[in-house]
């Protein structure tokens, strides 16, 4: 596959992760407005830059709920864009920017799948801006570096971690309203075998995923389908239906970086 | 390669670069971040090396204007898990925010003194978002509670915060 339809396959996938945020963000509007748990008055304070001269009342303006809502159906429109032409760079840029708006707007309820979202459109939006082949070449590999990074810092933590090595970080958020089932967790709890077995299942993936990369075919399919069906796992189990979308729409930049320096 | 190849290159590898320095907690990953306002540097230890395993509930009351107070009320955010989570979860959001509040109002309980902590972005933002709750019409302040409970832990939950009584 050429690098081109490689680069618009990662906009692409990542434009599926912002239509569903922005749409789930749209039908809880409420949480945006004044005294919702994202309302940015007061978290707005959490940073003197923020709170400096013509900054405050920039930011008081460009906050209100109304035109986060508006920014949010844009994003709802341009992510539906991207998928109907080749995607522009005022497209990807604003989704770029819309996204550090959101984090900028209330730091709370963000996750990682928010910012290697943020990361994608911003990298692609800059290589649309220079708009030369090696430009997007660039990105990609800068995308597939990424990845790797983010799976091995989380692999190597929790190589370090004691509860993680046991198993029973596995049961122990499974038990969790936040990101568990109680009737999967309380299984989980009477099979410490599986709970062991599922965290080094985590653990190696995540920690060898960039090793995996430089292994011959079919070592770094193997990487890949592991890490998918990680985040399956994770969207069916655990409610993280983001992170799915934001981790895949990196693959297309690994397969470019197998397929153009691999062996 | 052009030149504006090379600059896009030298960007993102510094980049990269930055975000790799981050990962590991120093005083320079602490001074870096707090020059990010827009949060763009990214943490990737996800939920290492220490999960977070348990269960917050934010529960709240009200004082009425003969001096009683009404039961403890429990502000319902988690909602137990649906089939179609994976696909369609709009309710994540504003749980994950609930954690990290939480989170972070522990975190300034140990950095600050008791008495600052009501200044605090994370207590304001709870106070906030309670005294937006339902309520007795003669009621004149309210209150929040945090509860704390480790799920298959055995133990029961506990109190682990008490907010002061704010008028409303």
């Amino acid at each position: 596959m050429s690098n081109i339809i490689l680069f618009e396959w990662t906009i692409r996938i990542a434009s599926i992760g912002v239509l569903l945020c922005s749409l789930e963000m749209l039908v809880k509007r409420s949480v945006l407005g004044r005294s919702g748990l994202l309302s940015p008055e007061v978290a707005i304070t959490r940073s003197p830059v923020l709170m400096t001269g013509g900054v405050r009342p920039a930011l008081d303006f460009l906050f209100q709920p109304r035109i986060a809502i508006a920014l949010l159906t844009l994003r709802v429109l341009l992510s539906i864009a991207v998928w109907l032409g080749e995607p522009s760079a005022i497209e990807v840029g604003f989704l770029a920017l819309s996204g550090v708006y959101l984090s900028l707007r209330s730091p709370y309820g963000l996750d990682g799948s928010d910012q290697m979202t943020n990361i994608v459109f911003f990298s692609c939006s800059l290589g649309l801006i220079v708009g030369t082949p090696v430009a997007k070449q660039i990105v990609l590999i800068f995308l597939a570096a990424m990845v790797c990074q983010a799976y091995f810092v989380s692999g190597l933590e929790k190589l370090k971690s004691g509860i993680w090595r046991s198993g029973k970080a596995i049961s122990s958020v499974a038990l969790t309203k936040l990101y568990g089932v109680r009737s999967i967790g309380d299984r989980l709890t009477q099979m410490p075998s599986m709970c062991l077995a599922m965290a080094w299942f985590v653990i190696l993936f995540e920690f060898l995923f960039p090793f995996g990369l430089l292994a011959p075919h079919p070592g770094w399919w193997i990487a890949l389908i592991s890490a998918g069906l990680f985040h399956l796992f994770a969207a069916a189990f655990m409610g993280l239906n983001t992170f799915f979308w934001a981790f895949l729409s990196t693959y297309p930049a690994v397969i470019f970086c197998r397929s153009s320096f691999g062996w | 390669m052009g030149t504006q190849d090379w600059a896009l290159a030298i960007c993102l590898a510094a980049f990269w670069l930055v975000s790799a320095y981050c990962q590991h907690k120093s005083k320079g990953e602490r001074y870096v971040r707090s020059h990010d306002p827009f949060g763009i540097i990214p943490y990737w230890n996800f939920f290492a090396p220490t999960p977070g395993t348990w269960d917050y509930s934010l529960l709240y009351r009200d004082r009425l204007a003969t001096g009683n107070h009404t039961v403890w009320r429990e502000i319902q955010l988690c909602s137990p898990r649906k089939a179609w989570d994976g696909i369609w979860n709009p309710g994540k959001r504003e749980k994950k925010a609930l954690f990290d509040i939480v989170t972070s109002l522990m975190q300034s309980a140990t950095e600050v003194e008791a008495d600052r902590l009501v200044l605090t972005v994370p207590y304001i933002i709870l106070l906030d978002y309670v005294s937006a709750m339902p309520r007795p019409y003669s009621a004149d302040a309210t209150q929040f509670l945090l509860m704390a409970e480790e799920p298959g832990s055995g133990k029961e939950p506990f109190v682990m915060f008490n907010s002061h009584e704010h008028p409303l």
